[in-house]
């Protein structure tokens, strides 16, 4: 098969191996190539894309609940956990397998556990810190009962009047300063702790330690004065019992807050690193499959090569019987038909048994072959109607040739004998006994007789045109002119206008003859007035010569132009000017037959020009 | 003017067509005898002696159309016959076909009239061949 193919063929050849391989990879390419693809490195890929999904949602839930606190998201963390737990369990087969991928794809399970671990973490001491700031609810409650204490007190003072007693106003006035600052440093502990926790601020943190600070000062303060007072003062001990403890918690929740917040921010500076081990992780885990499947692919690509540059070259002899047998045989198949139906074999089929690529590849080389003939058949069935009429149209024409032979012959011989049977009447009959009458009768006589020989000749003319086929040859046309200026005994008034340099060209001398024959008899026939004048002009373009026949005649209406063209078509009644309509139409049909057009320009009083192309 | 006693020989199947020739005769006043023959068959038997009388025409004016056998069959058969082969002939026939002429030559003819229409012309094409056989020289005779 392979010998008797040129160099392309066997180029074509490859391409198709090639391609057929490559469609044929599980016959050909040893399980053992890919498999570590579908059983391992996959199921790692899809794993590794969970882990990293799901880690992905874990840091989501974590960042929503610091940002709403959200008490949900402990279930939700815990929820995430679980699943990565049955993640493990799955990836276990994968985890054990002895390979150094698998060092990695166990970091990235650590990691990933780590981190939900963590953030685990993260969100419960958050919720703790919530639920602290929450427990400064009541204090805060106390703070304002205490103001309203201050309040009365206050108003009690007003009432009792300011003149009396300069020093105890001093010092209530004082208190209630006192009293007012501790409150004040009290809000501002809780705003800036939770400033602090939100923004994780260092400012916040300071001014927060500085509000603590004010705390005690104030608190210290409010101590001395009572230590120092006399006993209707109306700050008592118990009530600086009632501040401290106050301060006490709000220091407490406040440090534990900001150590827990502090704590959090530590714990998630420890996920950010985790993260990006981890990221990096899954990313050697993705690039190593990736490189697993392109090492795949390419010893793919190199046994398909192979397989290629061994099938064509040593097939038998490197002993790949079995390739041989599955893709060497049929393709030969297959070229073969091929070639037997490119010869013209419309019956060649293929015919492979096999369930592969090559047996489709022959089924739809045979459903097109099946298409092709009868295509073609349809083709052939036309081709013969077309023949059948062409054979139809020959004969109709050859009947039509003959007919035209036996019109000049068998219908002018009975005409002839009546021409001369009139006439020999004529010249026995005494001429005492011909009337004018008579003799006029007989004058119609020849004259319908010679009319009736005109348009026998006219047809036998017209039906000849492209049948007879003469020689090409030099012609001068300006000589064609002359000659049928002369022919046609042009009366002597009668002027030829012609320029001087005429084309002279290989054509049909006769055709073009006659053309103009017919043009000048017209010109000259038509013509009313007794200084006529013909005129003959030309140019050219590419393929044609343009010629034009003028005469200074009556011309013809336009509504007549086309009917000229038309064959026994006078214009004139036919008694009066002899013609017998074949001039035109033997123009038309002679110009056209050599491909040229012609056309008719006229106007009544104007003359006729007749425009006529042809061919170079 | 010479001896013009020989004899002419008109084959054609045209009653009327004869009678142009023979009243043509008459008017230019020819006086040669002239036989007529209706078809090709008719005239070699003539020509030949098979029939009565035997003739030895010096010109033989042949239409081409014809029952039986046309002229030019008969030309054909006339230029293979020994004693009859260089016969002058002259067609004279309604033809105007070119293969006519062509095969009419190639069977050297002497000439080759299409026949006119009109009698008074045709009396001058009749005219016209008498003043040429009278002026032609012939092997015999």
């Amino acid at each position: 098969m392979l010998k008797h193919l040129s160099v392309r063929g066997k180029m074509i050849m490859m391409l198709t191996l090639i391609t057929v391989s490559a469609s044929l990879i599980t016959y050909l390419v040893p399980r053992a190539s890919y498999k570590p693809i579908i059983d391992i490195i996959i199921p790692r890929l899809s794993i590794t894309h969970k882990v990293d999904n799901l880690v992905l949602q874990i840091q989501e839930e974590m960042t929503q609940s610091i940002i709403s606190n959200e008490t949900s998201s402990i279930g939700h963390i815990e929820l995430y956990i679980a699943e990565l737990e049955t993640l493990k369990k799955e990836a276990a087969p994968f985890l054990e397998k002895v390979d150094e991928d698998a060092v990695v794809f166990q970091t990235l399970f650590n990691q990933a556990e780590q981190i939900s671990q963590k953030s685990y973490a993260i969100i419960t001491a958050h919720q703790q810190t919530i639920e602290m700031l929450e427990g400064m609810k009541p204090l805060s409650d106390d703070a304002r009962d205490l103001f309203a204490t201050h309040d009365v007190s206050i108003t009690n003072l007003l009432q009792e009047g300011t003149t009396e007693e300069d020093i105890f106003d001093r010092k209530l006035l004082q208190q209630i300063f006192l009293t007012r600052q501790f409150i004040e440093s009290f809000y501002a502990v809780r705003l800036e702790t939770i400033e602090y926790i939100a923004n994780s601020e260092d400012d916040a943190f300071e001014e927060r330690e500085h509000e603590l600070l004010k705390l005690d000062e104030t608190l210290a303060e409010l101590e001395s004065i009572i230590t120092a007072n006399d006993s209707d003062f109306m700050l008592d001990t118990e009530l600086i019992a009632n501040f401290t403890q106050i301060r006490n918690r709000i220091t407490a929740v406040s440090t534990n807050t900001v150590n827990t917040h502090k704590t959090t921010l530590g714990l998630l500076d420890e996920l950010e690193l985790l993260k990006f081990e981890f990221n990096k992780t899954s990313t050697i885990i993705q690039d190593k499959i990736e490189k697993s499947l392109g090492d795949g692919l390419k010893s793919l690509a190199i046994t398909l090569l192979l397989i290629a540059i061994i099938l064509p070259t040593s097939a038998s002899t490197i002993g790949l019987i079995a390739v041989n047998k599955i893709i060497v045989r049929p393709l030969e198949q297959l070229s073969h038909s091929v070639q037997k139906f490119g010869k013209g074999d419309m019956s060649a089929r293929v015919h492979i048994k096999s369930n592969d690529e090559i047996s489709r590849l022959g089924n739809t080389f045979n459903q097109m072959a099946v298409q092709l003939q009868k295509n073609f058949s349809d083709a052939t069935k036309r081709i013969d109607e077309l023949q059948k009429t062409k054979d139809r149209l020959e004969t109709a024409n050859l009947e039509l040739e003959q007919f035209a032979y036996v019109a000049a012959h068998d219908l002018k011989s009975p005409l002839r004998a009546i021409a001369n049977l009139a006439e020999w009447l004529e010249e026995d009959i005494d001429d005492a006994a011909l009337t004018d009458e008579t003799r006029r009768y007989l004058q119609l006589l020849h004259a319908r007789v010679h009319r009736m020989e005109s348009l026998i000749d006219g047809l036998r003319t017209y039906s000849r045109i492209g049948r007879i086929n003469s020689n090409a040859e030099i012609v001068h046309t300006e000589k064609i002119v002359r000659a049928a200026v002369h022919y046609l005994d042009t009366p002597e008034q009668f002027t030829l206008k012609i320029p001087p340099d005429m084309p002279v060209f290989n054509t049909y001398p006769k055709d073009l003859e006659q053309v103009f024959f017919q043009l000048i008899s017209n010109a000259i026939k038509y013509n009313h007035r007794p200084t006529g004048q013909i005129e003959v002009t030309w140019k050219e373009n590419d393929d044609f010569y343009l010629f034009t026949v003028s005469d200074n005649g009556p011309g013809i209406e336009p509504e007549y132009h086309n009917k000229v063209f038309s064959i026994f078509q006078t214009l004139e009644t036919r008694d009066k000017v002899e013609s017998v309509g074949l001039g035109l139409p033997l123009v038309k049909k002679l110009v056209e037959h050599h491909g040229g057009k012609v056309n008719m320009e006229s106007a009544v009083g104007e003359g006729v020009t007749i425009h006529f192309s042809w061919p170079k | 003017m010479k001896n013009n006693t020989f004899s002419i020989m008109l084959v054609d199947d045209d009653e009327i067509d004869v009678m142009s020739v023979t009243r043509a005769f008459k008017k230019l006043n020819i006086t040669n005898p002239l036989y007529v023959a209706n078809n090709g068959v008719d005239a070699l038997a003539m020509l030949r002696g098979e029939s009565r009388p035997q003739i030895s025409p010096r010109i033989i004016l042949l239409d081409l159309n014809m029952p039986k056998m046309g002229g030019i069959e008969f030309l054909e058969q006339l230029r293979k016959d020994q004693t009859l082969h260089a016969i002058t002939v002259v067609i004279l026939t309604t033809s105007n076909e070119d293969r006519d002429r062509i095969q009419a030559y190639d069977l050297n003819v002497a000439g080759y009239i299409v026949k006119p229409v009109t009698p008074s012309n045709f009396v001058k094409a009749m005219a016209t061949l008498n003043k040429y056989w009278t002026l032609s020289e012939t092997p015999h005779d």
